[in-house]
């Protein structure tokens, strides 16, 4: 069972698996393509299940249902989110934040969007801490205001996945719209355009689906593990990192979405991804030493 | 070893929440709400 699964997350496979587990889980949270023929959205029993991803469930392709639309209407009517905190801790646990870089199809956008060929920017770190500010935000006022203020006036995945898609395909809506739609349209520009230039803006800065999961990176099975034997701090894996982040500083850094491109972009094979005992992402060649590493 | 019990407790732990949703009939309320067209979403409400 080790070996099969060392062959088959080894090192050479991993980004392959990676963009086929993206484009797969995206095929199947939003697969609903019977919206082509009827334009409405899915509606149906798979709505009871929610993954922690941000994928808005009004999106007309949309099986699931999205964590922080879920959570927010859970604060509306004054109810303890049991089965939401159970979902995410139970996954948290296992994975970490490791669905940020396997399953959420946002995540999946930025990183298509990031390919585009261009000037590319840094994002400061400490603007990462805007994502806590926006979990916190949307607690508090949507406790506050009894509303779904996150959906109602920020998420640019809603207005993207469900916002545009209902306003093309249903005339009846366009009269309807109001200037918070304008605000939202004008966000998810802004956010789309970051995204050509900028390492995951909306993941780093703003998620706080991620802001949540993040924590789980300190407990999870799943983990990053740095050689510091081997590490020669070339910082390589910040630059691979879809997050901007320096694996070799903190493995269980809290942005770590767990997408194994360090393991595959290190020059010497020092960081490997281990699930506790079982290595997966398991270095299959000979790791090139520094002199200094074997000398002494 | 302590890190990995503490892991397996906090798994139970989230397991139990999860099972204690179900049985309030959590999945249930999460589907009625998907079910709906979000106003809220779109820009509308």
């Amino acid at each position: 069972m080790h070996s099969f699964m060392n062959k088959f997350f080894s090192r050479n496979n991993l980004p392959q698996l990676n963009w086929f587990g993206r484009i797969f889980s995206f095929l199947m949270i939003n697969g609903y393509w019977g919206v082509i023929k009827n334009p409405t959205f899915y509606q149906g029993p798979l709505k009871g299940i929610t993954l922690p991803v941000l994928n808005c469930y009004s999106c007309p392709l949309a099986y699931t249902s999205c964590p922080i639309g879920l959570m927010q209407h859970f604060l509306e009517i004054r109810l303890i989110p049991y089965y939401l905190i159970g979902v995410i801790s139970t996954i948290g646990v296992v994975f970490g934040r490791a669905t940020c870089g396997w399953i959420c199809p946002f995540g999946l956008l930025q990183d298509i969007l990031y390919k585009i060929p261009g000037r590319k920017l840094q994002i400061p770190h400490k603007l990462y801490y805007m994502k806590y500010l926006s979990l916190l935000v949307t607690i508090v006022l949507s406790i506050w205001m009894i509303s779904p203020v996150f959906c109602k006036y920020f998420c640019p995945v809603g207005t993207l996945e469900a916002g545009l898609p209902h306003i093309i395909w249903v005339p009846e809506f366009r009269p309807l719209l109001t200037w918070i739609f304008g605000i939202k349209f004008a966000l998810m520009i802004i956010f789309l355009l970051l995204f050509v230039f900028t390492k995951r803006p909306f993941c780093t800065t703003s998620c706080p689906m991620g802001a949540i999961l993040g924590g789980f990176n300190k407990v999870s099975f799943l983990q990053m593990h740095v050689s510091a034997y081997k590490c020669t701090k070339c910082d390589i894996c910040r630059e691979v990192c879809p997050m901007d982040i320096s694996i070799w500083k903190n493995p269980k850094d809290l942005d770590c979405i767990r997408c194994g491109r360090c393991v595959v972009g290190c020059p010497v094979n020092a960081i490997e991804m281990t699930f506790r005992s079982v290595k997966i992402a398991k270095l299959n060649v000979n790791p090139i030493l520094r002199e200094s590493d074997t000398q002494g | 070893m302590k890190k990995r019990i503490g892991a397996l407790i906090l798994l139970l732990i989230s397991i139990a929440i999860l099972l204690i949703g179900i049985k309030m009939g959590q999945i249930e309320e999460t589907s009625n709400k998907g079910n709906l067209i979000c106003l809220d979403c779109i820009g509308i409400a």
